[in-house]
């Protein structure tokens, strides 16, 4: 895992030094969110004048930041492809990253990639699944994806239930959310025949 | 709601009042009520809340931002 990101990191320092800088600067403020207004308003943080130069143009600054999208992201499908439990956590944490960063769309790309993937290799009641499987439930359900995030839901509950138990608190956590898909949804329809 | 109050009421039994989930999980119970319409019972439930929480964390440190700000997070 360490060598798959070392490999993705060392060819976009090739590729493009600032967008590593770029990187490496905004790994050192995470998991907290980074307003762009920190590089481009007074007073400026300044790295090196290769950054400077490229952060006073949006141009350079848009392609540092699509390299750095696109460069980096293969590194965490390592995580969710391997075998040992630690590093499947990892593969978790990288899924809430996503969200918290504020990528939603890559969280649900990547959980998508993850809970399949561990389908083929786990039991389906397996917790590390049912996690992943939550928080593609929840993600989807921000994306306005409401009966799909609650079919997810529903479907972990039911598993953990049985698999757990119903005092467990990964079962208590499925409840809460299948309880806000149910808000969201509102109140079921009334019947309207005649 | 009667998943929330179920899972309210599940790990208040299980985990104690004061425990970290018991306290998600009443949170979500508060959101429920005031969806619902019930806006002095998901007070009451949320004022509990906090006063459980703040005698959690001033009981302990906790983590923090490094700003000392609180964190806002989603239910997650």
């Amino acid at each position: 895992m360490a060598a798959a990101w070392t490999v993705a990191l060392e060819r976009l320092g090739l590729e493009n030094p600032v967008a590593l800088q770029l990187l490496q600067a905004c790994l050192f403020m995470a998991p907290e969110p980074i307003s762009l207004e920190l590089f481009l308003t007074p007073p400026k943080v300044n790295i090196s004048p290769e950054m400077g130069a490229t952060l006073q143009n949006p141009s350079r600054l848009n392609r540092a930041l699509r390299q750095i999208g696109v460069t980096v992201s293969p590194a965490p499908t390592t995580a969710s492809d391997c075998e040992d439990e630690w590093a499947r956590r990892l593969a978790i944490d990288i899924i809430a990253f996503f969200f918290y960063w504020g990528d939603q769309r890559g969280c649900r790309e990547y959980a998508v990639q993850v809970v399949e993937h561990w389908n083929t290799m786990l039991t389906p009641e397996d917790p590390q699944i049912l996690k992943a499987a939550r928080w593609l439930a929840f993600v989807e359900r921000q994306l306005g994806n409401l009966a799909v995030g609650a079919a997810i839901n529903a479907d972990c509950l039911n598993k953990l239930q049985a698999s757990v138990g119903h005092d467990d608190e990964e079962t208590l956590d499925a409840m809460m959310l299948a309880s806000d898909d149910r808000r969201a949804a509102g109140p079921p329809a009334t019947s309207t025949a005649r | 709601m009667t998943l929330a109050i179920e899972a309210f009421e599940i790990s208040r039994r299980v985990f104690g009042p004061d425990y970290p989930h018991t306290l998600a999980t009443a949170h979500a119970l508060a959101v429920s009520l005031r969806a619902a319409g019930d806006f002095r019972t998901a007070l009451e439930q949320d004022m509990d809340t906090v006063r459980r929480r703040t005698a959690s964390t001033t009981a302990r440190p906790t983590r923090g931002c490094a700003n000392g700000s609180a964190r806002t997070t989603c239910s997650r």
